[in-house]
This record gives C-alpha cells, sequence and structure tokens, in this order.
C-alpha cells in the first residue's frame, strides 16, 4: 500500500464524480419533485413542437448537472498544512474550510449501497464546541479513507492524551472485544423496545398512506368500508388475531432492522482508541478515541437478564447537537465484554463497595402524582360519557404506584474519588460511569417542598447531550456531590476531550 | 458522608454555602414586569377577539371564571418577581462562575472556567433603552447547560466577558 501524502492537495476518486452527479440529482428531485410529475403528466397532450422544447430542457438540465458535478470534483482538494486539515471546493462561489487537527472530534468512516458498489467509501469529520463545522467527504478510495483517518485519529488522540509515545507506535495492536453473530442479533432484536418499532412502522405506513391517498382515494374508500364490514361481521376473535400477527409483525421488524444496522458487528481496540465497524446496507467503521469518551452506559431488561446480554452505549464529545445516528451502540454485550470494555477506560470498575446512595422516598410520591395526573387529566374529558373511565382511573393509581416504586427503587448513585455511577430506570434499568472531571455544568435545585425536607436535586451535563439527573437526595449530601465534583474538574488538569 | 477513605477531606472542599452574590441590576425587574404586564394585556384582550371572529357567544361567567384566573395569576407572577429578584445573583469565585435564582424554585448552576466554550453579550431592544446587557456562556454540554446572566450594566458585561475569555483560554 502506497502512502498518500496529504500535504499536497489531492481530490478525491474520480468515482466521485457519479456521487456529485447524483447528489445534486437527489437534492433538486426532493424539492421539485411534484414539477416532474406535472410535466410528465402533461407531456402527452402537447404537440410535437412543444415537446421537442420540453426534451430539450431536460437534457440541459442533465447537461447542467453533470457538467456541475465534474466542476465540483476538479475543484475539491484537501490537504493538511500548519496542523490543519484544508478543504477548497467551490467553482462560483470558493469556499475554504480549515479545520485544526486537534479540534477534530470524531471521524466516521461509512458506505451506502452506491458507495459500495463503487468501492468508495465517505468520510465524515465532525469538530468540537461552537463553529459546527463539519466536513464530509463522499469519495474516498479505501486506502486513503483509512490512512487519512489513521493520521487524523492518532494526531487528535495524542493531542489529548500524553504525548510521550513516539510517532510510530500506532503501528500496534489490535484487539477484537467482541464480534457479534447473527443468531446473537436475533435475541437482540427480540428484547429490542418494540414500541419504537412500531412507532417507526406507523411513520412509515402514514407517509405512505398520505402520498398515495390523493391519487387512489375512491379506492381505499370502498376497500376501507370492506375491511369494516368484515370487522364487525367476524368480530372479536379476528381481533385478536389480527393483534397477535401486529405483535409477531413487529418483532419480526424489529429483528430485521437490528440486523440491517448491526450485520457483522465488530468491537475492536486499537492504539487509545475503539472502532466499531458494522452494517448490511450502510456500513459504518467509527473511530472513538479515549479521550473523546465522556460516558459509558448499558441498558438491561427482564428479557435481555434472563438472556444474559446487555446494550452499551458509549457518549463521546460531540457539537452541542445531540446526533442520534452518531450515538454509539453495542448491542448484544455479554457481562464479560462489558468488563472488557470497561477496564479499558476505567481504573476501578467494581462498584459493589462503594456506598449506595438512593433518592429520598419523597421521589416516589413526586413520580408517582406526576404520573397520576399526566394520565387522568386527559381522562377527565370522558368521565360524563363513560363510567369506566373512572374503573381505569382507579386501576392507573394502582399501577403507576407499582412503576413509580419500581423507578425510585432503580434509581441511585456511587461515587468514588475519580468515578460517579449512576442507576435509573422502570421496568429496565440503565446504569452509567463517568469521571467525576468530564462535568460541564453542574446545577443544585430546589423547590419549595424539597426545602421544608431538606431534600435537593442535581443536574450533571455532560458533553456529548447527555444529562444525568440525582433527584431528591439530602440537601448536605446534593451539597457534597455539588462541591466534590466542581472540585475535581478544577482541581485537575486533565482534559475532558 | 459522601464516600468513605478520600484522601482529600471533603471539609476542605470550597463550599457554595457562604458566597456572596452580586446582585443584578433593578432594570432588570422592570424588563420581567413588562414581560409579564405584556402576556397579561394579550391574555386580557383574547376572549374580546374570540366572539367577533369565530361568532361564539361566550357565556358571562365564564368570561368571569376567565378574568379571575389571569388577574390572580398576574397579580401572583408580580409578587413573585419582586420578591424572587433580590435573591437572583451571580458570583464570581476563583475557578468558576455561579449563577443563582428562585424564590419557589431555587437554582444554582455552575460552569468552571476551564469549561467555557465561549460568550456573547445579547441585548433587547427594551434593555438597550433600559441599559442593560446579558450574558451568556456556551459549555459543550448541550441544551440547557448554558448560563445565562441577566441584568448587567453594559460595562460589566464587557468586563466579565473579557475576564472569562481570558480566563478560559489559560486552559486551552
Amino acid at each position: 500500500m502506497s502512502n498518500p501524502d496529504f500535504s499536497i492537495p489531492q481530490r478525491q476518486s474520480p468515482k466521485g464524480i457519479l456521487l456529485f452527479f447524483g447528489l445534486t440529482f437527489k437534492k433538486i428531485v426532493k424539492t421539485i419533485w411534484p414539477v416532474f410529475v406535472l410535466i410528465i403528466l402533461k407531456s402527452s397532450s402537447l404537440n410535437n413542437q412543444k415537446q421537442a422544447v420540453f426534451y430539450a430542457i431536460i437534457a440541459l438540465f442533465f447537461i447542467i448537472l453533470i457538467v456541475n458535478a465534474i466542476l465540483s470534483y476538479l475543484n475539491y482538494y484537501f490537504y493538511i498544512k500548519n496542523e490543519e486539515l484544508v478543504v477548497e471546493k467551490g467553482y462560483l462561489k470558493k469556499i475554504k474550510i480549515s479545520i485544526p487537527l486537534d479540534r477534530i472530534q470524531t471521524i466516521n468512516t461509512h458506505q451506502n449501497f452506491i458507495q459500495q458498489l463503487l468501492h468508495v467509501v465517505a468520510l465524515e469529520i465532525d469538530t468540537a464546541g461552537t463553529s459546527q463545522q463539519e466536513l464530509k467527504f463522499h469519495a474516498l478510495t479505501k486506502e486513503v479513507a483509512e490512512a487519512l483517518q489513521l493520521k487524523l485519529s492518532v494526531f487528535s488522540s495524542h493531542r489529548s492524551v500524553v504525548s510521550n509515545d513516539t510517532e510510530n507506535s500506532y503501528i500496534s495492536d489490535k484487539k477484537t472485544i467482541l464480534q457479534i453473530s447473527t443468531t446473537d442479533l436475533i435475541k437482540v432484536g427480540i428484547s429490542e423496545n418494540h414500541l419504537k418499532s412500531l412507532l417507526l412502522i406507523y411513520l412509515f405506513v402514514n407517509g405512505i398512506y398520505q402520498q398515495l391517498h390523493d391519487f387512489f382515494k375512491t379506492a381505499l374508500d370502498t376497500a376501507s368500508e370492506q375491511a369494516g364490514g368484515f370487522l364487525e361481521k367476524s368480530g372479536m376473535l379476528f381481533i385478536t388475531f389480527l393483534a397477535i400477527f401486529f405483535l409477531g409483525m413487529l418483532i419480526v421488524f424489529s429483528v430485521l432492522l437490528v440486523i440491517l444496522q448491526y450485520f457483522d458487528l465488530n468491537f475492536s481496540r486499537q492504539d487509545g482508541a475503539f472502532v466499531l465497524k458494522s452494517g448490511l446496507l450502510n456500513k459504518k467503521d467509527i473511530v472513538i478515541p479515549y479521550s473523546k469518551i465522556q460516558l459509558i452506559s448499558w441498558e438491561t431488561n427482564p428479557i435481555r437478564k434472563w438472556m444474559n446480554f446487555v446494550s452499551v452505549y458509549i457518549t463521546q464529545a460531540s457539537n452541542s447537537q445531540v446526533k442520534k445516528k452518531q450515538a454509539i451502540i453495542i448491542p448484544g454485550c455479554s457481562n464479560l465484554h462489558l468488563q472488557n470494555i470497561l477496564s479499558e477506560i476505567f481504573p476501578d470498575t467494581d462498584t459493589s463497595e462503594w456506598t449506595k446512595h438512593n433518592s429520598h422516598p419523597m421521589y416516589f410520591i413526586r413520580l408517582w402524582i406526576f404520573r397520576i395526573f399526566i394520565i387522568s387529566i386527559p381522562l377527565l374529558i370522558f368521565m360524563y360519557s363513560y363510567w369506566q373511565t373512572y374503573i381505569a382511573i382507579l386501576v392507573w393509581i394502582f399501577v403507576s404506584a407499582f412503576l413509580s416504586y419500581l423507578s425510585y427503587q432503580k434509581r441511585y448513585f456511587k461515587i468514588n474519588p475519580q468515578i460517579l455511577h449512576t442507576a435509573k430506570g422502570t421496568i429496565e434499568q440503565e446504569f452509567s460511569l463517568f469521571f467525576n472531571y468530564k462535568i460541564q455544568t453542574i446545577q443544585f435545585k430546589q423547590n419549595f417542598f424539597q426545602r421544608r425536607r431538606k431534600l435537593a436535586s442535581i443536574a450533571i451535563f455532560i458533553s456529548g447531550g447527555k444529562r444525568i439527573r440525582i433527584p431528591y437526595i439530602q440537601e448536605e449530601l446534593a451539597g457534597e456531590l455539588y462541591n466534590y465534583l466542581l472540585y475535581c474538574t478544577e482541581s485537575g488538569h486533565k482534559k475532558w476531550m | 458522608m459522601l464516600f468513605e477513605n478520600n484522601i482529600i477531606d471533603i471539609k476542605q472542599i470550597p463550599t457554595q454555602e457562604n458566597l456572596v452574590f452580586d446582585s443584578l441590576k433593578p432594570a432588570y425587574k422592570t424588563i420581567l414586569i413588562i414581560n409579564w404586564t405584556v402576556f397579561f394585556i394579550i391574555s386580557a384582550l383574547l376572549p374580546l377577539t374570540i366572539e367577533p371572529l369565530f361568532e361564539i357567544h361566550l357565556l358571562s361567567w365564564w368570561l368571569i371564571i376567565y378574568y379571575t384566573i389571569v388577574l390572580s395569576s398576574y397579580i401572583c407572577m408580580l409578587t413573585v418577581t419582586q420578591r424572587g429578584f433580590p435573591l437572583k445573583g451571580y458570583a464570581l469565585r476563583e475557578h468558576d462562575i455561579v449563577y443563582k435564582t428562585g424564590l419557589i424554585y431555587r437554582k444554582n448552576t455552575t460552569i468552571p472556567f476551564n469549561r467555557i466554550q465561549h460568550i456573547e453579550i445579547r441585548q433587547s431592544m427594551i434593555a438597550r433603552m433600559l441599559g442593560i446587557s446579558k450574558l451568556k456562556i456556551f459549555t459543550a454540554g448541550g441544551q440547557g447547560s448554558g448560563l445565562f446572566i441577566h441584568g448587567l450594566s453594559p460595562e460589566t458585561a464587557q468586563q466579565l466577558k473579557d475576564f472569562l475569555s481570558k480566563t478560559a483560554n489559560q486552559y486551552e
């Protein structure tokens, strides 16, 4: 493999022309597709002369797009100069973006279906903080992308970690921490939160329905009338069958979604960074330098507990906006895997010896009252028309008491001189670990009722858009925690990223 | 006791309890009162516009209930603003900045200097007329993690901004 020299300006892979073309085409079609539909529908009724003009316009449109793609490609340069990654692009409007290398947060590569066909990869570069600059290369050859990724990640991690390593130390050990097989993924899919898939299906179907509605209005109406009549006739049995069928579909859908997303997942460790590779149609390749990691959390629920695995989430420093797609999720970790991941980052991961601080029972009361009201008030509308509403509210009062008790019991925090450990959840339970000094902002909150009982809540903000709440603890304890976390943050000289 | 076996004595850590806070300019209270008054006037005018626009006749006792609620909550908000204002304030310490607020819901927010990302001075039109500014301090903590310091004189705001930027840059 020849090592590309990034100090001289270079272009992306020539195949990028195709991608530039495709991207602009997609963008334009997305905005003006109704015009296209109209033109195509109208074109048959035009006379020959007008039709010729029409085809000429379309041809011109394509020529402009092709020329634009070629010019965009030819005018797109990138290079590294003075410890900055510089990108020059544009031919009508020239744009020059330079990003200091030590500002680079994450370097991710991925491949969508077309990029897989063309054997190129996309490389995304995300920067810290407020400048909100983001860079995306659409078509790099695999060698260039890997070399660039390595170069940038090594640079940025060297900066933030102690820099006594020698230059060539990164050509070193790569160790796979976990590799998930498809059978494991099926298990993960079954244990997913199916409400999420329900929402996805709903949005998907609703979107399609809205689009088709105008075209097939009459056809749909008759069909739904028939379906309605059919439903009435066959009654409860059919509805039960439908519900079971739907639940089955949900699970299948969840499993498929999980397999698509996490196919062939490989999580490894390589010179001070985690590397996550996964995906079937959209391949992802994410590098997470240890210094960028802000928090590691893991989630379990009764099904996962029974199957003996957890899902691990890694929060890393990023722009102030939380990007869902950037959340790093490693599903299907056994406890051993979890320990391996945690011990890589934290010096001390056995929290069983630490003092456990629970929330005050008032927290249970607050949750309970809140849950009763949030459900009951909308239900009050039906109170006049249906007497069953009273029973529903009564049942809910008991159910919410049970749920609130679970939430209250599962919420606690533990702390040692370096690490804060928190837990929360209702049916599921989420645990997290992070270094005390990685806080960004901290709040000490006390409402009127808390003040009377000498209680307080703490809210901690960390980078990556994560907020940690420690509600309803003793005022004195909250004060100590508040002061101690600030002390850790302000006294150390450790970088938070 | 937060946790056992700590090397440093937890009692030695600087605390927030006896902190002396700088209070905000009274002009900021005027702005708060203006805001609530505008809100009150809009709420008071709302029923008058509903009748001609939507041709719905509102029953008189509904209106009485509505205006009682609006008026009493207005008076309530004014009292809270009046009584709560002296409790608002900010304090600079050696390593961080603290802003506190709240009569009913008390809140202390602290940002360490070495976590400041950038700082902005903002001034609305009314604030410009009354001669005050506000300072917004951003961290990398995302939504809700920033800190607004309201009711500063423009000079203080500028001084604070310069001081904080300078201090924050030392940690780069």
